[in-house]
C-alpha cells in the first residue's frame, strides 16, 4: 500500500516538474523573441533618428550597433538553449497536446445519424452563416483591390499601410465569424451524436470515381508538361534563371 | 529520449541540403549562377540564399505575374501543376525546408497550442495571402504600372529573411549590405521572429496559416498522385486519424493533409498508408538501404558538381584586382570604360572628366531599381551639369531593357541609357555583381566618392552631390 501510494506520488510530482520545465522554457523563447525584436527596433530608432537629424547617408544597422545589441542577448539564447536540450535529452513533452481532439463532424458523417431535424436546421444556418461572414469579408477585401487608386506607383510604402489598415480587421472579422459559427455548429453536432441513432455510413468510393481521377490526373500532367515546353520555347524559363541569379535586395527584405 | 529520426525526418534533411548544395556558397557570401537555377524546386527554399541551386516556385510565379504583360509565364505555370498533380501537399511534408524548420522548432518542449476551430478558421488565412500578396498585387502592379513587385517575398516571406538577408548579411564578406537595412527589413525581421516563435509552440504555425505555395498545392491534394490515403474496405471510421493530426484536416488527404503519415501509426485497422496511385509505398529494408544508398550518391555528385566543378557565371568578376591608383573603391580614380547607349550614341567616361558622373545598376525585374529611377532624372533636370548613367547588366537584355525603356515612357529621359557589354565592361569596373540596385558617384576628378548596393532616395542622391562637387 506505501509503496503504491510513493509511485503514485511520485508519479504526481513528476508531472508537475515537467509542467513547471514546459512553462519555464516557453517563457524563456517568449522572451528571447521579445529581446531580439526589441533590439532591432531599438536599432531603428537610434539609426533614423540619424537620418532625422539630417545625415541621409547614416546606415541605421551597424557591426557596433548590433554587437552591442546583441550582447544582452547571448546569455538568454544559451540558456534557453540549454534547458531546450536537457528537456529533449529528458524527453519532456507537453502530454495534453498528444491527446486526440476528437472532431465531432467527422464522426456525424462516418456515422449517419437519423432524426434530430431541428439539431440539422440550425448546423445548416450555422453553415451558412459563418461562411456568409467569410465571403461578405472577402468581398470587401476584393472591393479594396479593384480600386486602381490604391496602388499608386511611387507610394510602395504607403500602398503596404493602407493595405494592410483594410486587410488585417476584415480578415479577422472573417475569420472569427468561420470560427465562431464553426464552434457552434460543432457543438450542436455533438448534441446530434448524443441524441440520434448511430449507424455506419455507405462508403464513397466507387471505382468510377477511380477511373475519373486518372482521367483528371493525365490530362492535368500532359496539360503541365504543355505548359513547360510552351515556356521553355517563349523565354519563360530563362525569366527564371535570370531572376533566380540575381539579387533583388529589396525582395529578400534587405531594403 | 531523443527519438530515431524517421524516414520523413532524414527526406526533409536530404531536400533541404540538396536545394542548398552550393555550400561554397554561405563561405563567400555569393549567390550561385549556374544554368541549374532555371529550374524549381517543390519546395519553399529561396533562390536568394547564398546555397540555392534552383529557384523558389513562388517568387518565379510572383515575377511571371508580374510581366505578365510581356510574356505568359507557361514555364512556372507547367511546373507548379506537375508538382501539384504528382505530390501535392506530400512536397509540404516531406520536402520543405520551412516546414523542417517549423517541425524542429515545435520540438522545443514548452507547453503547445492544440489544433481548434480556431486554428481550423486560420487555416483559410493562407489562401488570402495567395489571393492578395502572391496573385494581385504582382498582377495590379505588373500590368498598370509595369513594376515588378513580388509582394509575398517583400512583405512577408520569412524563408527569404532566414535564407536570403540573413545568410547574406551573416556572412563578413557582405558587411557593405547593412547600408541597405532600414524599415523594409526590420518588418520583414520583426514577422520571421515571431512566426519562428509561433512555430515553437504551434505546430507548423507558417505552414497551416500562411504559406501560400501550400495553400497552392492543397487545391492538387485531392488529385495528387502521392499522397496518404485511407482504404475505405478496412476503415471502421473511429475518427482517430483526424484526432491525432496535427494539421487542421476535416479528412484524411484533404486540402490540409501533409501526408506526414502519423495518422497511419494510430490507425488501429492498418487502413492508412503513402500511396503512389493505389499502390502503398512500403519499399522492403532492402529497396530502402538500395534508394537511400543511390539518394546519398546523388547528393554527393551535387555537391561535387556545384562547390567545384560548374564555373560560376561571375568568377571574372571575383577574380578582378585593380592597380593602386586606379579601382572601385572610394577614393580610387573608376578605370575609363565605353559603351553603346540604347538611343543608338556611345558613351565614353573619359569624356566627362571635369563633371560629376553618377553609375546606377538597374534591371527590368528589380522593384527598388525601377522606383529609384525617377529620382535620378529628377536630380539631372535639376543639375544638367552632371552626368547620370543607368545601365542594365548584360543578359541577352538588349531588346528588353529598351522595350521597357520606352514602354514606361522613359525615352525622352535626360538619362543616359545602356546596357553592359557581354564581358560586363562596367559592371566589372565598379566592381558590382548580381545584387542590385548599384550607385557609383565620381567627382569630377573621375574618382570614386560612393559605391554601394543599396536603394537611394532623393535626399540621399543631392547629399551625395554635394560631396562630390566638394
Amino acid at each position: 500500500m506505501l509503496l503504491i501510494c510513493a509511485a503514485e506520488r511520485w508519479e504526481r510530482d513528476r508531472m508537475t516538474k515537467s509542467k513547471v520545465y514546459l512553462w519555464i522554457q516557453g517563457l524563456l523563447c517568449a522572451v528571447l523573441a521579445a529581446m531580439l525584436i526589441c533590439a532591432a527596433l531599438g536599432i531603428y530608432r537610434e539609426g533614423i533618428a540619424l537620418r532625422e537629424a539630417g545625415d541621409a547617408l547614416a546606415w541605421i544597422y551597424t557591426k557596433e550597433k548590433i554587437a552591442e545589441r546583441l550582447a544582452p542577448i547571448v546569455p538568454v539564447f544559451c540558456g534557453a538553449a540549454l534547458t531546450a536540450l536537457v528537456g529533449l535529452i529528458l524527453g519532456v513533452r507537453d502530454q495534453r497536446a498528444e491527446r486526440p481532439v476528437p472532431d465531432a463532424a467527422f464522426l456525424r458523417d462516418a456515422l449517419a445519424t437519423e432524426g434530430v431535424p431541428r439539431e440539422k436546421s440550425y448546423q445548416r444556418r450555422c453553415l451558412f452563416a459563418g461562411w456568409g461572414i467569410f465571403t461578405a469579408c472577402m468581398i470587401a477585401i476584393l472591393v479594396y483591390l479593384l480600386r486602381p487608386a490604391h496602388f499608386p506607383e511611387n507610394d510602395l510604402e504607403g500602398m503596404f499601410s493602407s493595405l494592410a489598415g483594410w486587410l488585417i480587421p476584415w480578415a479577422a472579422l472573417g475569420l472569427s465569424g468561420l470560427a465562431l459559427f464553426s464552434q457552434l455548429r460543432e457543438q450542436s453536432i455533438k448534441r446530434e451524436l448524443a441524441a440520434g441513432k448511430a449507424r455506419m455510413a455507405e462508403q464513397r468510393e466507387t471505382k468510377g470515381g477511380e477511373r475519373r481521377l486518372l482521367i483528371v490526373r493525365t490530362a492535368v500532367l500532359a496539360l503541365a508538361l504543355g505548359m513547360i515546353l510552351a515556356g521553355a520555347l517563349n523565354g519563360g524559363m530563362r525569366d527564371v534563371l535570370i531572376k533566380a541569379i540575381n539579387l533583388c535586395t529589396e525582395c529578400v527584405g534587405l531594403g | 529520449m531523443v527519438k530515431k529520426p524517421t524516414a520523413r525526418r532524414l527526406a526533409q534533411l536530404y531536400a533541404a541540403l540538396l536545394y542548398n548544395a552550393n555550400l561554397k556558397g554561405f563561405v563567400q557570401g555569393k549567390l550561385y549562377t549556374g544554368n541549374v537555377k532555371a529550374l524549381c524546386v517543390p519546395g519553399l527554399n529561396c533562390y536568394s540564399c547564398p546555397g540555392a541551386v534552383a529557384a523558389c516556385p513562388l517568387g518565379a510565379l510572383q515575377n511571371a505575374l508580374a510581366a505578365a504583360g510581356h510574356r505568359a509565364g507557361w514555364y512556372i505555370f507547367g511546373i507548379l501543376l506537375l508538382f501539384g498533380i504528382t505530390l501535392g501537399r506530400t512536397i509540404c511534408g516531406w520536402l520543405c525546408p520551412m516546414g523542417l524548420i517549423q517541425e524542429l522548432l515545435h520540438r522545443i518542449p514548452t507547453p503547445k497550442i492544440r489544433k481548434s476551430r480556431i486554428t481550423r478558421a486560420l487555416s483559410w488565412l493562407k489562401y488570402l495571402v495567395l489571393a492578395v500578396f502572391v496573385i494581385a498585387l504582382p498582377l495590379i502592379y505588373g500590368l498598370r504600372h509595369n513594376l515588378p513587385l513580388p509582394a509575398f517575398c517583400k512583405y512577408i516571406c520569412p524563408a527569404g529573411t532566414l535564407e536570403g538577408a540573413v545568410a547574406l548579411l551573416s556572412n563578413p564578406e557582405n558587411g557593405g549590405m547593412l547600408a541597405q537595412l532600414g524599415l523594409l527589413f526590420t518588418r520583414k525581421y520583426v514577422i520571421l521572429i515571431a512566426l519562428l516563435l509561433a512555430c515553437v509552440f504551434c505546430y507548423r504555425a507558417f505552414c497551416r496559416f500562411l504559406c501560400p505555395l501550400g495553400a497552392l498545392y492543397g487545391l492538387f491534394n485531392r488529385f495528387a498522385l502521392v499522397g496518404v490515403r485511407v482504404e475505405e474496405s478496412r476503415c471502421d471510421h473511429c475518427g482517430a486519424c483526424v484526432g491525432h493530426c496535427p494539421m487542421d484536416v476535416a479528412r484524411v488527404g484533404d486540402h490540409e493533409c501533409i501526408s506526414c503519415g502519423q495518422c497511419a501509426g494510430h490507425c488501429h485497422r492498418d487502413a492508412i498508408a503513402l500511396r503512389c496511385g493505389r499502390r502503398a509505398i512500403k519499399p522492403s529494408r532492402k529497396t530502402g538501404r538500395i534508394l537511400w544508398g543511390a539518394l546519398i550518391a546523388l547528393l554527393a555528385a551535387a555537391i561535387l558538381w556545384f562547390n567545384f566543378i560548374d564555373a560560376p557565371r561571375n568568377a571574372e568578376t571575383d577574380s578582378y584586382s585593380s592597380d593602386a591608383p586606379v579601382g572601385p573603391q572610394v577614393g580610387q580614380q573608376l578605370e575609363d570604360f565605353t559603351c553603346a547607349l540604347l538611343d543608338g550614341t556611345e558613351f565614353h567616361l573619359a569624356d566627362h572628366r571635369g563633371q560629376v558622373v553618377i553609375i546606377n545598376q538597374w534591371a527590368t525585374y528589380c522593384t527598388p531599381c525601377v522606383g529609384e529611377l525617377p529620382y535620378f532624372e529628377r536630380l539631372q533636370e535639376e543639375h544638367p551639369e552632371i552626368v547620370v548613367l543607368a545601365f542594365h547588366h548584360w543578359l541577352e537584355a538588349v531588346p528588353t531593357a529598351a522595350d521597357y525603356v520606352a514602354q514606361k515612357g522613359w525615352g525622352d529621359w535626360q538619362i543616359r541609357f545602356a546596357v553592359d557589354t557581354p564581358d560586363e565592361n562596367i559592371l566589372r569596373r565598379i566592381q558590382g555583381d548580381n545584387v542590385m540596385p548599384r550607385t557609383v558617384v565620381l567627382n569630377p576628378r573621375g574618382e570614386v566618392i560612393y559605391n554601394e548596393q543599396r536603394s537611394v532616395t532623393y535626399e540621399m542622391l543631392r547629399s551625395l552631390l554635394e560631396q562630390a562637387n566638394n
